[in-house]
């Protein structure tokens, strides 16, 4: 597969974890990151236009989800480039989630440049209420 | 008796999208990078010499979520201008926005264009 040449545990290790909980933590600055939640619900967006959903990549580990892709220049003939600002190539963001999601029901959409994945969080991972018995 | 208003977003955060140029034979193709823009969301001006493009990205979040983390703020606004020259064929500039890429056609007027000259023998 596309983004899985590399080892899978290099790419965690330069891992830093705000004590807060804004913990997010770039590879790359370029792709803008927003996170939202609700009490069993996160959602991640990327700002990364002009990708094709075929090299979109969204992988799971823990929790820490991962959003990897790569984003191709266009092929333009008898053409010129006199401005080249714009960032092309293999790119990813890693993002910690405050539970643990259930990766069956992640759901990830591509529209209007921006990557939108919503991860409930997994049964397991929620708080179970303990009745407590008075003892006799 | 005090009436509340609306609050409204208080400042524009105006960011300078990347950008890249190619030129062809018969136009200059502009590539700006905006991303969560739709087609409806972007303004594109020629004054004078003057081209300007403007975008609010969407950003909103779905009901009942609040951002715990942000990078682009919901105040951003994409705005860029570039001088054109009298080269450019104002009254065909065309735009298009396609995954979060506006892409600006500026045709070359015809006199500016180049031209083949057949040589007769």
């Amino acid at each position: 597969m596309l983004f899985h040449s590399r080892f899978w545990d290099d790419i965690f290790e330069p891992w830093k974890t705000d004590t807060n909980d804004r913990r997010c933590e770039t590879a790359v600055a370029h792709w803008p990151v927003n996170v939202a939640r609700k009490e069993d619900e996160v959602v991640v967006s990327v700002f990364a236009p002009g990708l094709s959903v075929d090299k979109i990549d969204v992988s799971l580990k823990g929790r820490t989800v991962r959003l990897a892709f790569e984003r191709s220049k266009p092929e333009l003939a008898e053409a010129s480039w006199q401005r080249a600002e714009r960032v092309f190539g293999e790119s990813q963001r890693l993002v910690e989630l405050p539970f643990e999601a259930d990766a069956a029901r992640v759901e990830a959409t591509y529209r209007d440049g921006v990557l939108t994945v919503r991860l409930p969080r997994a049964e397991s991972d929620k708080p179970r209420r303990i009745a407590v018995q008075a003892a006799e | 008796m005090l009436t509340m208003t609306q609050a409204k977003p208080v400042t524009e955060k105006v960011v300078q999208p990347p950008v890249d140029v190619a030129e062809t034979k018969d136009a200059i193709l502009l590539f700006a990078d905006l991303p969560g823009v739709g087609k409806d969301s972007v303004d594109v001006t020629v004054e004078r010499n003057v081209l300007t493009f403007e975008a609010r990205p969407r950003t909103n979040l779905p009901e009942g979520f609040k951002a715990t983390h942000l990078e682009l703020s919901p105040n951003v606004v994409f705005r860029r201008s570039f001088s054109i020259g009298e080269a450019v064929d104002r009254a065909r500039i065309e735009a298009t926005v396609k995954d979060g890429i506006l892409v600006l056609s500026l045709p070359k007027a015809d006199r500016t264009r180049e031209r083949k000259i057949e040589i007769r023998t």
